[in-house]
C-alpha cells in the first residue's frame, strides 16, 4: 500500500493512470491466483490419474439411451474425477439383457382390445384402473421413447395371451409392484440397488406407493415414455432430475433450489454441481435415518461433502441444513442474519425514499412560491 | 458590495471574498475530491455494475430474462469467473480506500477524511432538515464538509463494501472458512450476500443516483466526483460553514485571470478555493473562459442568494 500512497502527492494526469492500472493489475493478479488455488483443491482431492472407465463401452445398446453418437466423451471439466464421483450422478451399469425368446404375440394383437378407451379394470381395492392405451401413446410416445423398437409383449410377457394369467389385481400398489419387476428382468443390475433402496422396499414390502422406474423415468409417470437418461431430453440428468424428485418431494425441491448448488445446476450444470442423487443416490437411496445412508449426521455427511469439497471438515458439513428453514433455535446464525437484512432492507429503502421524495417535493414548492412571488 | 469592484486580487480579504455574489463565483470551483478520490471512485462504479451484471442473473435462476442474460454472457463458468474478479477489483478498491485514510491522517497528518464521522450536529442537522422539507422551518441547517446525508450514504457504501466482501470472501473459500467459523455462517453469508446487494442495487438507485443525477440543482449529472471540482456558488450553497471555515483560513485563492502560476502562465480561472489537506497542486488546472471583470461587474446589482427566499 505504501506505493499508492506515495503517487499521493501527485494528481499529475500520469500518476493518475499509472496508480489506475497498478490498481487493476493487482486486483486481476490476486485473484486470477485465487481461482487457480481453487481448481488446484479441487484436483487433489480426487485421485489423478485415474482412468474414466465407461462400462458401456462395446455395447451397442448404448446408444438407444445414451445418443446416437454412443457414449460421449468425457467432458474437460470431469477431468481427475473418479468412478465413485461419476457414479453419484450417473448410475451407470451393465446394459439391459433383453430377453431372447421371441413375443408370443405381436403388438396389433393386444391393441384389438386396448385401443378402446373404456378398457378397464375394477382392482380388489375397489379403484378402477384404466387399461386403455390411447393410439397416440402407442404411434407416438412409445415409440419416441428409448423402448421405442420393443413389442408390448416384452414388457408385458404374463399378458401375451388371452385371458391374461398370473395378475395381482389386488391394489393398485401391487400393480405398481408388479410393474417395477417387469423393468428388472432387462434391468437387472439396477433392480440389485432398487430392490434395497427406500422407494423399492416402500413399493415392494406394500408400505406406500414409492416411486416406480417409470415416476423417476417418465415426466408422466407411463411406463410408455421413458426418456434418454442422458442429452436434450434427459429427465433424470443431473441438470433436470431435481424436477422428477421434486414431483413428490416439493418441500426438499424448495429448500435445494435456495442452495448455490441448484444455481450452478440451472445454468447448465457445467461444473457438476450436487443434485438429489449426488448426495440420496440415484437408485440406492436410503431413507436419510438409515443407518446405512451417509446423511444422518455430519460426521458422516462430510465423506459425501469431500467428493466435491476437498479437505471439508465435520463442521464444513454442519452447514448443511438438511432441507429444512432456520429458526432462534435451529442455525441461529441463519436465521438472525436473514430478519436482520429484512428489517435493514425495509428501513434503508424507507428512509431514503421518503427523503429522496421529501426533498424534491421542498424543491417544488419553493419554486412555485417563487414564481407565484414574480407573478 | 463595494469591495467586489476590485475584487480580483490575491490579496482579497476574507470579508470581501465571503462577501462575494453567486456571478463573481461563476467560473470558480472548489477541488473537492483529490486524484486518489476520484480513482476510487472510478474503480468503486467499475467493479459495482460488472458485479451487479454478473451477479443478479446467478440469484435468479428461474427468471428467463436471466437465463438469456448468461448464455449470452457466456455462461454461468465465464460470468462467475467475471463477478469474482470484478468483486477482486472491488474489494482491492476497498483496501486503497483505507490505505489512502489511514496514510492522510497518520502520515500526512491532515484531518480531513476524519470529518467523515457522524457526530450529534449530524442528527441536528437531520432533524432541522426534515423540518425544513416539512416546511416548519424556512432555512436547511448549513453543513460542514460533510452533510449527514453524504456521511450516512459514505457509510451505508463502507458497510456494504465490508459485508458483500466478506461473505463473498467466505462462499469463494467455504472450506478454508469453515475451519475458523461455524459452518452456519457460509449459510448466513450466502443470505447476507444475496440480500445486501439487493440493498445496495435499490439504495443506488433511489438515493444515490437522486443526489448524483436527478436533483434539480445537479440535474442532469455532477461530475464533481470525476472532476474532483464542485462550482463554488453550489458549494457555498451545500457546504457553507465549511466553505466559510475556509474562506476565514485564508485557504480561498483568488487568482486574477492575467496571474502568473506555479505551472506556467496564466490559466485563467478568477477564483480558486482549494483546500490545503486535499493533496493537488494549487495552479494544475485546464482553460476556464476568462474574463471575470465582466462577471464580476455585473455582480454587484444582485447580491441576493437564490435560497435566501425560501
Amino acid at each position: 500500500m505504501r506505493r499508492h500512497t506515495a503517487t499521493a502527492t501527485s494528481s499529475s494526469p500520469k500518476a493518475v493512470g499509472f496508480a489506475l492500472a497498478l490498481a487493476l493489475l493487482a486486483a486481476a493478479a490476486g485473484l486470477f491466483a485465487l481461482g487457480g488455488s481453487t481448481s488446484t483443491s479441487r484436483a487433489q482431492t480426487l485421485e489423478r490419474g485415474t482412468e474414466i472407465r465407461h462400462l458401456m463401452e462395446g455395447h451397442s445398446e448404448c446408444s438407444r439411451c445414451h445418443g446416437a453418437e454412443g457414449v460421449r466423451p468425457t467432458p474437460s471439466s470431469h477431468a481427475g474425477f473418479t468412478d465413485e464421483r461419476c457414479r453419484s450422478c450417473h448410475a451407470p451399469g451393465p446394459p439391459p439383457q433383453l430377453p431372447e425368446e421371441e413375443p408370443p404375440v405381436g403388438d396389433s394383437y393386444c391393441l384389438n382390445c386396448h385401443s378402446n378407451p373404456d378398457i378397464a379394470v375394477r382392482l380388489d381395492d375397489g379403484n378402477l384402473l384404466s387399461l386403455y392405451v390411447a393410439g397416440s401413446v402407442y404411434a407416438t410416445e412409445l415409440r419416441q421413447s428409448v423402448h421405442g423398437d420393443i413389442s408390448c409383449a416384452t414388457c408385458h410377457p404374463d399378458k401375451g395371451a388371452y385371458p391374461h394369467a398370473g395378475i395381482d389385481m389386488s391394489s393398485r400398489m401391487a400393480y405398481r409392484a408388479r410393474a417395477v419387476k417387469e423393468c428388472s428382468r432387462c434391468h437387472a443390475t439396477v433392480w440389485e440397488d432398487y430392490s434395497q433402496s427406500a422407494h423399492g422396499q416402500a413399493l415392494l414390502t406394500g408400505k406406500s406407493e414409492s416411486a416406480a422406474c417409470y415416476d423417476c423415468h417418465s415426466e408422466s409417470s407411463s411406463g410408455h415414455a421413458i426418456r434418454p437418461v442422458t442429452g436434450p431430453e434427459a429427465v433424470v440428468a443431473p441438470s433436470a432430475i431435481f424436477r422428477q424428485c421434486g414431483r413428490c418431494h416439493s418441500h426438499e425441491l424448495d429448500t435445494y433450489l435456495e442452495t448455490s448448488h441448484a444455481k450452478v445446476v440451472r445454468f447448465g450444470d457445467p461444473l457438476g454441481a450436487a443434485t438429489c442423487v449426488t448426495c440420496h443416490g440415484a437408485h440406492d437411496q436410503k431413507r436419510v435415518d438409515d443407518p446405512q445412508a451417509n446423511l444422518t449426521k455430519s460426521a458422516l455427511l462430510v465423506t459425501v461433502c469431500r467428493n466435491c469439497h476437498g479437505g471439508a471438515t465435520e463442521n464444513f458439513a454442519a452447514a448443511w441444513m438438511g432441507h429444512r428453514g432456520a429458526s432462534a433455535t435451529r442455525f441461529p446464525i441463519v436465521y438472525f442474519t436473514e430478519r436482520f437484512f429484512v428489517f435493514l432492507t425495509a428501513v434503508m429503502v424507507g428512509i431514503g425514499i421518503i427523503h429522496v421524495e421529501l426533498d424534491f417535493f421542498r424543491w417544488l414548492a419553493n419554486r412555485l412560491r417563487r414564481k407565484r412571488g414574480q407573478g | 458590495m463595494q469591495a467586489t469592484s476590485e475584487a480580483v486580487r490575491p490579496s482579497l480579504s476574507a470579508e470581501a471574498i465571503a462577501a462575494l455574489p453567486d456571478e463573481a463565483l461563476e467560473e470558480a470551483y472548489v477541488v473537492r475530491f483529490d486524484a486518489h478520490q476520484r480513482i476510487q471512485h472510478i474503480l468503486l462504479i467499475s467493479s459495482f455494475l460488472a458485479l451487479v451484471v454478473t451477479g443478479f442473473p446467478q440469484k435468479f435462476p428461474s427468471i428467463e430474462l436471466c437465463q438469456w442474460l448468461m448464455d449470452v454472457m457466456g455462461g454461468i463458468q465465464t460470468v462467475r469467473l467475471v463477478h469474482r474478479l470484478a468483486g477482486g477489483v472491488m474489494i482491492f478498491d476497498g483496501i486503497y480506500h483505507m490505505a489512502y485514510v489511514s496514510f492522510t491522517v497518520l502520515v500526512l497528518q491532515r484531518t480531513g477524511p476524519l470529518q467523515m464521522i457522524p457526530n450529534l450536529k449530524d442528527v441536528k442537522d437531520a432533524v432541522r432538515t426534515v423540518q425544513y422539507f416539512l416546511g416548519m422551518s424556512l432555512q436547511p441547517p448549513k453543513y460542514g464538509r460533510f452533510s449527514y446525508l453524504e456521511k450516512f450514504d459514505y457509510w451505508a457504501v463502507f458497510w456494504g463494501m465490508a459485508v458483500m466482501g466478506g461473505s463473498g470472501l467466505i462462499l469463494l473459500f467455504p472450506v478454508l472458512a469453515t475451519r475458523f467459523v461455524p459452518g452456519q455462517v457460509v449459510i448466513a453469508a450466502f443470505r447476507a450476500h444475496s440480500d445486501e446487494a439487493l440493498l445496495a442495487v435499490t439504495w443506488i438507485t433511489v438515493v444515490h443516483i437522486f443526489y448524483a443525477h436527478l436533483a434539480p440543482r445537479v440535474f442532469p449529472f455532477n461530475m464533481s466526483i470525476f472532476s474532483g471540482r464542485v462550482p463554488a456558488r453550489r458549494y457555498r450553497e451545500e457546504h457553507p460553514l465549511e466553505y466559510a471555515q475556509l474562506v476565514d483560513a485564508g485557504k480561498v485563492v483568488v487568482v486574477p485571470a492575467d496571474a502568473p502560476t506555479p505551472s506556467g502562465p496564466a490559466a485563467s480561472p478568477p477564483v480558486v478555493v482549494l483546500p490545503d489537506y486535499l493533496q493537488a497542486p494549487a495552479y494544475d488546472l485546464p482553460e476556464v473562459r476568462p474574463d471575470p471583470g465582466a462577471a464580476l461587474g455585473a455582480a454587484g446589482a444582485d447580491g441576493e442568494e437564490p435560497e435566501s427566499d425560501a
